[in-house]
């Protein structure tokens, strides 16, 4: 009995409350916002003009077109910004290494630049493994027990190269998930076309940066994760569906893995986002930090302005592994990637052009 | 047997005790029949049966018997009957019975009126001499033991003082009969007559009153400061004891919160501020070494055990001359002697620790004495009890155990010696094991050259040392401890001279060597990736002299005037890089470089620091008071969490970092009314800071091998009002304090990147306008005494997100001016009931149990208020929500038991 007290009073003490707080804030004017990401291909370069908004306003900030944008180097060449609506814009130039660049922005005749930063070669992935992991989390009843939950799931994870040119990235994927579904075959005649399905999965938005470890000399990123995803069918499609379609006989994954190298001003950068958003207000928290810009008003120094010229080098790669669990599960590499369309499902004998499976024509062999 | 002058005296002292005494003892209903039986057989079946011990002189009983039955009857009445026809009376003190002749107590109650006489000096001399000087000591009169800042009050010429921490006091007196009143806490004030020849010596003692109340010295006169003194609190260690607290544990710094100008960080973190000051501007100071981290168990406890404690003065102005070093305040922690007549050995049980302390002389009657205690938890058991994963995985243990050693050398010299270790471990759920340990010791040599001159020689050394383990989940070879630390070695040698009454001076000077290891990388395993990496150790000498005095101008007015002279000298080996004029500094604005050889001085700082301060006497009672004072902080903490960490650091001034400056102004008005037994005093002060440090925006400040260039250093000014009203004694008693204080910052440099808010004033993080605290203890009877304390502050200012924007598809916010905004205040009431299980003298054993509720109304303070990726709000608009993290956020009842024998 005494020991039943004594936790309860200890647990008393322990649980700390973490509350909703509702601040009266001042309004504040908005302020114009940056973001921008010059690469060497042009595709994945844009430009975003929005503002800020006040922090209880519900509705977004609509992005601000009509701006005149231009990518400077330091031998005064001069590439121009096309205006691709909704304040977005998009630059048909690919920076090159070592190159400094800089970005200039006229908008409403007011004038914004931001410092010189220099091109990184292209990035390259070590080694790229994929494992079953069990990621395991903990809820809690309302008794207050400990629930363990927890789930298989495939991680990924990179070894990357840390060197004098490059030793920061930054990674974004997306991944696909593409399934067979067979029909039982029936007593007479040709089996009917299974099904080819494929769902997009929505592309991760943490900020995943990478970088060498802090104290130490090293010559290589080990094992940074880039992410799981579950194997379960039934997390992305209606099992209930498949299983009136028939057998399904194949799973497998497609990744589309955009890498990036960065500088290490850019990963600090990135570092002071992910801080601000993993706050927790805990015991030594550090004071949080006011986000830096590096792109500034020249017309009116005193003008505030938000934002991030990013010049980072990009290398895009395509990725594929099976659905199922097993010690051989890899992934191998192809580059003639066939854009999936929007999610859906087809029946017909041959897989669809963009289908990925082992042993499709042009694939390294599959063991 | 005692002597009927004894008996008498007892009568005369203990007789306002009794009153509160019998209330209960008279009610106790006695059962026997009791025929023939001796006076004597009959005191002592009683004390047999219902643990009344009766005193009388045997010779008064002899041949007296009882003839009587009782049943259920009240001894009061049982005694009434047996004594009725007699020449006998009675009394009752505390749970005893004192049997005397009628006639006793009419010859007390002339002595109440007209106390004994006390001559001092040879009646040949009477009319002699117009002045002479008594020389006395304060005793318990219990067990001997001196009481340090008895107040002697001279109700003649309505003029007070207090006794010094020997209990000794020499005060010069027109001759004459002079009424004397003494007092102590915890004590019955004595009235004493007193008839003034010539000069004398003479010894007083003072008997504990019959409860325990709770009461605090806020003194303007002590043996601690000048006679002009002013923003000065003295805590008394029986304060300490009886506040309701968390856990029930008593706390040293948790009590002195309560005192007006001096605000705890927040919960569960270490350290105070005083007058707006940041922690790291508070010299703490046990028996003269001083403390670099004071808390246990990240902020739940101090590191002070409280059964060790004598008293503590802060000043947080006014400061005497021979005390500098922290701009804001200087905690000055007494340890106990150890009892001098007796082996004691007292502690208490809590929930997550437990505590013990014996002490005792080394040989009876010789004045040497030891006092050991120690502290542990037992809080890594009780984690592992927890349903809560995060709490199963967690880690947090400490110990202290603390030790000192007196050594009478004779009437005059005295030595001591102190002894401190303590070591922490914890973690919250994370890679991160935090451990830190403390190492202090002390020697105190107090020598008295004749009967007017003093000198005390203190030798200190402190190391405080903090190591961070991170373990990484790629494997062990990337593990690796951070550690940092401070090292200390101080002597301090100070002469005073008495010549008069109305006259002191005091000299010294002071000498404090710091070594400083400011981080340094380990490897955890051999063969590891992580590449060991030292930041240079900083080394530094901080030199002072000082002399003051203390005079009457008038019979109203007295000064104190004080000069301080500090010298700090950095010192090599080290690199220091030189940067552009004008510029950031930054690798790019390096002009030059320079190596320093080891002990090769790096730079150089010194400061003439005065102290002045007056006392006009506007009554016997009242006084105004007024001080100025300068003081000169040549070490710094380095830190950018909201609340100190363990893991700050600190750092000394170098050629970069230049000293922190404060200049403070107070102005006070004090009324203390021993009659009335009220006490009052408003201050009002303004501090001016030069050289105060920040940090440049998001500035990552560990393992920085150029932390100048992330460091700014800033202005600032501080300015208040302080209330305090006291009832010092009396079956309710307790204080008021109130605050109202501002403390604003700015930078000064024009450069962008050195500028916080375009380099307007805006509040520091203590900034806490209105300070509250109402403490009240009431002793029901007794044993059984209520204790209660309120607290309300205004939120600490912090800096809120006023706008949103997407970047990088997630919602990002933009946080408002510095400090701009202000959490939501802190109000918080604790209540405790102890119950002392009994207060015989005779009894080996005492225990009191303590039911404490430390936030009774369950009030949600808030810790921090910040911006978290979740979506409370409105999950349509993708907004993300501002929370409020509070730590202890119920009631939080804990039971103690108390021990001593």
């Amino acid at each position: 009995m005494i020991k039943r007290i004594l936790y309860c009073l200890v647990i008393l003490v322990m649980v700390s409350c973490e509350d909703v707080y509702i601040a009266n804030l001042n309004e504040s004017e908005d302020i114009l916002v940056f973001e921008a990401r010059i690469t060497n291909t042009p595709s994945n370069n844009f430009i975003r003009i929005s503002k800020t908004t006040n922090f209880y306003e519900n509705k977004a900030a609509p992005g601000i077109p009509g701006a005149r944008i231009s990518l400077m180097d330091v031998h005064g060449g001069e590439v121009e910004a096309y205006d691709n609506g909704d304040g977005y814009y998009g630059l048909d130039y690919g920076a090159i290494p070592g190159q400094q660049y800089k970005l200039k922005i006229n908008l409403g005749g007011v004038e914004y630049e931001s410092e010189y930063e220099t091109m990184l070669v292209a990035p390259v992935i070590d080694t790229l493994k994929v494992k079953i992991d069990t990621i395991k989390y903990y809820r809690y009843s309302s008794f207050g027990d400990p629930i363990l939950k927890k789930f298989k799931a495939a991680s990924s994870f990179v070894d990357l190269d840390v060197n004098e040119q490059i030793s920061h990235y930054f990674f974004k994927r997306k991944m696909i998930v593409q399934y067979r579904i067979d029909n039982d075959a029936p007593g007479f005649g040709t089996p009917p076309p299974p099904y080819y399905g494929w769902r997009t999965l929505p592309q991760e938005r943490d900020f995943n940066i990478a970088g060498p470890p802090e104290f130490g000399s090293f010559s290589q990123i080990k094992d940074h994760s880039i992410g799981y995803h579950k194997n379960e069918i039934g997390d992305y499609v209606d099992e209930e569906v498949l299983k009136e379609l028939g057998i399904l006989s194949h799973q497998g994954w497609v990744m589309i893995l955009d890498q990036y190298g960065i500088s290490e001003k850019t990963y600090n950068f990135y570092k002071t986002l992910k801080a601000q958003l993993e706050a927790e207000g805990k015991l030594f928290d550090p004071v949080y930090p006011q986000i830096q810009s590096n792109i500034r008003c020249v017309s009116d120094p005193d003008r505030k302005v938000i934002g991030y010229f990013e010049l980072s080098s990009h290398n895009r790669t395509y990725y594929y592994h099976q659905g199922y669990y097993s010690a051989k599960m890899r992934y191998y590499q192809f580059d003639d990637f066939i854009p999936f369309p929007a999610d859906g499902m087809v029946q017909q004998n041959d897989p669809p052009p963009f289908w990925e499976y082992p042993n499709k024509p042009g694939r390294p062999l599959w063991q | 047997m005692i002597n009927r002058k004894i008996l008498s005296l007892l009568f005369s002292i203990f007789i306002v005790v009794t009153l509160h005494a019998q209330e209960k003892i008279i009610d106790i209903p006695i059962s026997g029949r009791f025929q023939s039986t001796s006076l004597e057989n009959f005191f002592q079946q009683v004390k047999n049966e219902y643990g009344l011990t009766f005193y009388y002189q045997q010779e008064w009983i002899d041949s007296m018997v009882v003839n009587q039955s009782f049943d259920q009857v009240s001894i009061k009445n049982a005694l009434e009957k047996i004594l009725g026809g007699t020449k006998l009376t009675f009394q009752f003190f505390q749970e005893d019975i004192i049997v005397v002749p009628k006639s006793t107590i009419k010859e007390y109650s002339v002595d109440m009126e007209q106390v004994d006489l006390l001559i001092i000096g040879d009646p040949v001399n009477e009319g002699r001499y117009k002045q002479a000087t008594i020389r006395g000591t304060v005793f318990d009169g219990k067990n001997r033991e001196r009481l340090p800042g008895a107040v002697i009050f001279n109700k003649t010429i309505n003029e007070g003082i207090s006794a010094n921490k020997n209990g000794d006091f020499v005060w010069e007196l027109p001759a004459g009969e002079h009424e004397l009143q003494l007092s102590f806490m915890g004590f019955e004030p004595r009235n004493q007559k007193v008839k003034l020849i010539e000069n004398g010596t003479v010894t007083f003692d003072l008997f504990e009153e019959s409860h325990n109340l709770a009461e605090v010295t806020v003194l303007g006169e002590d043996q601690n400061g000048s006679r002009s003194q002013m923003s000065m609190v003295k805590v008394q260690a029986k304060l300490i004891k009886e506040l309701p607290v968390l856990m029930g544990e008593a706390d040293v710094i948790k009590s002195v919160v309560m005192m007006p100008g001096i605000n705890s960080v927040g919960e569960l973190a270490s350290g105070f501020n005083v007058r707006g000051g940041n922690t790291d501007q508070n010299l703490v100071l046990i028996d003269g070494a001083p403390i670099f981290n004071t808390s246990h168990l990240f902020g739940f406890f101090s590191m002070i055990n409280p059964d060790a404690v004598e008293d503590i003065v802060i000043y947080k102005g006014g400061m005497p001359a021979s005390y500098g070093e922290r701009v804001s305040s200087v905690m000055d922690v007494k340890l106990k002697d150890g009892n001098t007549e007796t082996l004691k050995v007292y502690g208490g049980l809590g929930i997550i620790n437990s505590r013990v302390t014996v002490e005792g002389p080394f040989k009876k009657q010789k004045k040497s004495s030891f006092l050991f205690g120690g502290r542990s938890t037992y809080s890594d058991w009780v984690l592992r009890q927890m349903k809560n994963v995060e709490f199963q995985n967690s880690t947090a243990r400490f110990f202290d155990v603390n030790g000192n050693i007196n050594l009478n050398l004779g009437d005059k010299n005295e030595l001591k010696l102190m002894g401190y270790v303590s070591g922490d471990e914890f973690n919250l759920n994370s890679n991160s094991l935090y451990s830190y340990d403390n190492t202090i010791a002390s020697l105190n040599w107090n020598d008295a050259f004749g009967e007017r001159v003093r000198s005390d020689l203190a030798l200190s050394y402190s190391n405080y040392n903090f190591k961070l383990t991170e373990t990484s989940d790629f494997g062990a070879d990337l593990d690796y401890d951070l550690s940092t630390g401070i090292e200390n070695i101080g002597f301090k040698y100070a002469l005073s001279y008495l010549p008069n009454n109305s006259l002191k001076f005091e000299t010294g000077f002071q000498g404090t060597g710091y070594r400083v290891n400011p981080g340094k990388i380990t490897p955890v395993t051999a063969g590891s990736e992580i590449v060991s990496e030292k930041i240079n150790d900083e080394q530094a000498v901080e030199m002072a002299g000082f002399i003051s005095s203390d005079f009457d101008l008038s019979e109203r007015l007295a000064m104190s005037v004080g000069l301080r002279y500090s010298h700090f000298l950095n010192l090599g080996e080290s690199t220091v890089y030189f940067y552009e004029e004008d510029k950031t500094k930054t690798q790019e604005s390096v002009t030059d470089v320079k190596e320093f050889d080891k002990n090769e001085v790096v730079k150089r700082y010194d400061g003439l620091e005065p102290r002045v301060s007056f006392k006009y006497d506007l009554t016997s009672e009242s006084s105004l008071r007024w001080s100025y004072q300068r003081v000169y902080q040549y070490l710094n903490q380095i830190s950018n969490t909201s609340v100190v960490s363990p893991a700050d650091f600190w750092k000394v001034s170098d050629t970069h970092l230049k000293p922190l400056i404060a200049d403070q102004l107070a102005f006070g008005y004090f009324n203390n009314s021993f009659e009335k037994n009220i006490e009052a005093s408003v201050e009002i002060y303004y501090k001016k800071l030069k050289n105060i440090l920040e940090y440049k925006n998001g500035v990552s400040l560990v393992m920085n091998h150029n932390i100048e260039r992330d460091l700014i250093q800033a202005s600032g000014y501080s300015y208040g009002l302080e209330l305090l009203l006291k009832k010092a004694k009396g079956r309710l008693n307790g204080w008021i304090s109130y605050a109202y204080s501002r403390t604003m910052r700015k930078t000064d440099k024009l450069l962008d990147e050195e500028t916080i808010n375009r380099g307007e004033y805006y509040p520091s993080v203590y900034d806490k306008p209105h300070d509250l605290s109402v403490i009240a203890n009431y002793q029901v009877s007794r044993r059984w005494r209520l204790s209660a304390n309120f607290v309300f502050a205004s939120g600490r200012p912090t800096t809120l997100p006023e706008l949103r924007y997407n970047y990088g598809g997630e919602q990002i916010v933009y946080y408002s001016d510095r400090n701009e905004y202000r959490m939501p205040p802190y109000h918080r009431l604790d209540f405790s009931i102890t119950f002392d299980e009994n207060l015989r003298n005779k009894r080996m054993w005492k225990g009191s149990w303590t039911l404490s509720v430390y936030n009774l109304y369950g009030r949600n303070n808030p810790y921090s208020v910040y911006y978290l990726k979740s979506s409370p709000q409105n999950l349509d608009a993708g907004l993300y929500g501002l929370f409020k993290f509070s730590i202890i956020g119920v009631p939080v009842p804990s039971l103690t038991y108390n021990f001593r024998f």
